[in-house]
């Protein structure tokens, strides 16, 4: 998996491409984990090159979804393929977070 | 000629008078069960030299007194006994202390040349009288003697235990032997034999008429032994510590192998090769560079002697020699540093520089260096034991590496097999018997433990609550998580409470009990007989299938429900559903986990929803074998012999 990161004002864009899953989340949560902690809240998920994504990948979302809303801030994520948009309905997950179909949609919320 | 009894019985006597000695001698030599050599030989030429002092004492009493000592004691009497008795000790000792030596090793051989000495020793003594005046004895002697002489040359080749002595002992040896012939040329000097030898007589004439003959013969086998030993020990000496390192050596491969057995520390290991190496290229310089992954660590555990880390790292810290030796598996070396280009500016004592790599194919582990303040110190045989020393014990070290490894894995295969035994435990094997309904339910783990879980409990005889959930996660961390699931559904499923409202404790446990980022999707599901219907709530689980049997069509049951865990008690609660299905004779429902839907096959083809439910509604007429059928057409359509993710499914169908 790889993740490309940008910024737009308070807000981080990470494009996600390939297969998150029980070893590549580790490095997700990291990356979120140390934007948190410098002060962002706001962050937006680009899945447009996401393949696959395993509990464990979603853990890692379901993880700081709380400590983000509570913040004021948000989880937003654009472009997720069809099989990863029926896991997050399946899941229930596309009923707490917001799901765009494109960067810009996500951006003005 | 008149028998003379006088002499007859004197010379009985004398014969007893050896006879009993040796005996007595042979005792006292053969009761040590090891034989110290040296002590021995201090005990021969101990009694030789009092035997000499008595004698050179009886002759200044003659000086004084002349030829009537006092007492009416005559000197040649007193002479004789003296001597006899001091020679007998002497040379007796001698020959049993030497016949144990040439036996040091027993061979065959050896064993019949001595069966022959003792006959012919026998012989000698029993014809010892002197002038017993029958034909022939001449001859007899003379072919007793010569023989005697023959096979003492032949023992006198046993000297084996020479090769046994260290330096040290061996210089002792040599002390003594020499001592032990000078003694002995001493007894000849008094004995009355060399006056006649003097004389111009031959030497064994006069042995063979005398009392000598026997005691001659033997002197001669001590002698001969003597002289043979001595030569041997003076060349050996030379060799002998050559002879020892050698010894040494193979002494302390045993010794890395032993220490790397008892211990399981490698540094030991290391100590105990750095020491043998000093040894074998006699040397007292070096150390050992324990190489390991990390480059920094590179000098982490340097086993160094006698010089200073600075002077090693003179030589490591603008050359990796270790690495080149490791990379090449070959030892490298600098014969003079100082007339070495890349070395000549470094100052130091050393001459001469050895490198060896310490490495199996499999395993890194070091390199051993080695400073010699001589130019060209390390010879090819050297080179050869040092090789062979350090591959020795980096194999050691790579065995008891891969034992180490090998008894580990087991003991968590048996870990994880207990694991897994709990776990069946966890599922329930035997379901609820009612002739409405047969519940058919299997789960198979891609690893010896998973996170899914079923259950089914039976609230009274016409209602059955059933429950699915898959934890997020795969393998043993899931698998406790599993177990849990299966303590919050046996605590919540047997109250009273609705299932939305026990759907959102379930949800409360997980948020509160288990770790963020951790979810668990479930169903839960009431089988309502009586009423002919199901109620059901899903939390995020995989939609269950529902096969009618009036219309022969399988519908997937998609409701609203997030995950446990994932969600506000608020948020969770808003968006759960508890929908109600009509459930009629020969209606059927499949809960499944998504390694169902998710498994793949060799073209990386996913089986799906669409084909699950097609196999559904192929496969309506299995009585209670629904889960085990649809395991095996998953497991052959993948055609993978274990499944990659957890797989379960549980099958209600109502009969009647």
């Amino acid at each position: 998996m790889e993740i490309k990161e940008t910024h737009l004002n308070d807000i981080v864009i990470l494009n996600l491409s390939g297969e998150l899953d029980a070893g590549t989340s580790i490095f997700l949560d990291e990356k979120i984990e140390k934007f948190i902690e410098s002060g962002y809240k706001k962050f937006v998920f680009g899945f447009e090159q996401l393949d696959y994504i395993s509990s464990a990948g979603l853990g890692v979302f379901i993880s700081h979804l709380d400590d983000v809303n509570n913040k004021d801030g948000f989880f937003r994520f654009f472009g997720l393929q069809d099989k990863i948009k029926n896991v997050f309905s399946l899941l229930g997950f596309d009923l707490l977070v917001s799901i765009y179909s494109s960067e810009n949609e996500a951006l003005e919320g | 000629m008149a028998f003379r009894y006088h002499e007859f019985l004197a010379d009985v006597l004398f014969v007893l008078f050896i006879f009993t000695n040796f005996l007595y001698l042979q005792k006292s030599i053969y009761k040590y069960e090891k034989l110290d050599i040296n002590e021995h030989f201090l005990y021969v030429n101990v009694t030789g030299i009092i035997g000499l002092a008595f004698l050179l004492a009886l002759q200044v009493i003659r000086l004084m007194f002349g030829n009537s000592l006092p007492f009416s004691i005559e000197y040649d009497q007193a002479k004789e006994s003296f001597f006899w008795y001091f020679i007998v000790h002497f040379l007796g000792y001698a020959y049993f202390f030497f016949r144990r030596l040439s036996l040091y090793q027993r061979t065959k051989k050896r064993l019949d040349l001595w069966k022959g000495m003792e006959i012919l020793l026998g012989a000698c003594l029993v014809i010892a009288f002197e002038n017993a005046g029958f034909m022939f004895e001449i001859y007899l002697k003379y072919i007793l003697g010569i023989s005697a002489l023959l096979i003492s040359v032949f023992i006198s080749f046993s000297v084996d235990w020479i090769a046994y002595l260290n330096t040290k002992q061996k210089l002792n040896a040599l002390i003594s032997v020499t001592l032990f012939l000078l003694i002995g040329l001493a007894f000849l000097y008094i004995s009355d034999l060399k006056i006649q030898w003097l004389k111009g007589k031959l030497l064994y004439d006069e042995i063979l008429f005398s009392d000598y003959f026997f005691i001659g013969v033997i002197g001669n086998f001590v002698i001969i032994y003597g002289i043979i030993s001595l030569l041997i020990l003076v060349f050996n000496l030379p060799t002998s510590s050559l002879f020892e390192q050698r010894s040494d050596e193979i002494f302390s491969f045993q010794r890395i192998n032993q220490t790397i057995r008892n211990t399981e520390d490698k540094q030991s290991a290391l100590n105990a090769l750095m020491d043998a190496a000093l040894l074998s290229a006699n040397t007292s310089f070096g150390w050992i560079e324990n190489y390991s992954d990390k480059k920094e660590d590179r000098n982490s555990g340097l086993t160094i002697r006698n010089l200073k880390e600075e002077e090693a790292m003179n030589f490591t810290k603008d050359f990796n020699l270790s690495e080149m030796v490791l990379n090449e598996n070959k030892f490298y070396q600098i014969l003079d540093l100082k007339k070495d280009n890349s070395f000549k500016l470094i100052k130091t004592r050393f001459k001469s520089l050895l490198v060896v790599p310490i490495q199996t194919s499999g395993l890194k582990i070091g390199a051993l260096f080695l400073l010699s303040e001589v130019s060209e110190s390390f010879t090819d045989r050297t080179l050869l034991t040092l090789m062979a020393l350090c591959e020795q014990t980096a194999v050691a070290l790579e065995n008891k590496l891969l034992l180490k490894e090998s008894l580990d894995l087991e003991r968590y295969k048996v870990q994880l097999t207990i694991a897994r035994e709990i776990q069946d435990g966890l599922l329930p094997k035997i379901f609820p018997k009612s002739n409405a309904i047969t519940f058919s339910a299997k789960a198979l783990y891609a690893e010896e433990v998973g996170g899914d879980y079923f259950d089914i409990i039976s609230l009274d005889k016409d209602s059955f609550r059933v429950c699915i959930g898959d934890v997020s996660g795969k393998g043993t961390q899931a698998a406790f998580i599993m177990a849990e699931m299966k303590g919050i559904f046996h605590a919540l499923a047997k109250t009273e409470y609705a299932l939305p409202e026990i759907m959102s404790r379930a949800n409360e446990a997980v948020l509160d009990c288990l770790g963020k980022g951790t979810f668990v999707t479930f169903i839960l599901i009431d089988i309502l007989i009586k009423e002919n219907k199901v109620s059901l709530c899903r939390a995020g689980h995989c939609p269950p299938f529902l096969y009618k049997s009036i219309t022969n069509t399988v519908t997937p049951l998609i409701q609203k429900g997030i995950g446990l865990g994932i969600a506000s008690k608020n948020d969770f609660e808003k968006n759960l559903t508890i929908e109600s299905y009509p459930f009629e004779v020969g209606d059927q429902i499949l809960l499944y986990t998504d390694g169902i839907v998710e498994a793949r096959n060799h073209d990386n083809e996913e089986f799906g929803y669409e084909k699950l439910s097609d196999w559904f509604l192929k496969n309506q007429t299995l009585q209670g074998s629904t889960a085990e059928k649809l395991l095996s057409d998953i497991l052959n359509w993948t055609q993978k012999q274990v499944p990659e993710d957890d797989f379960s499914v549980l099958s209600i169908k109502r009969n009647s």
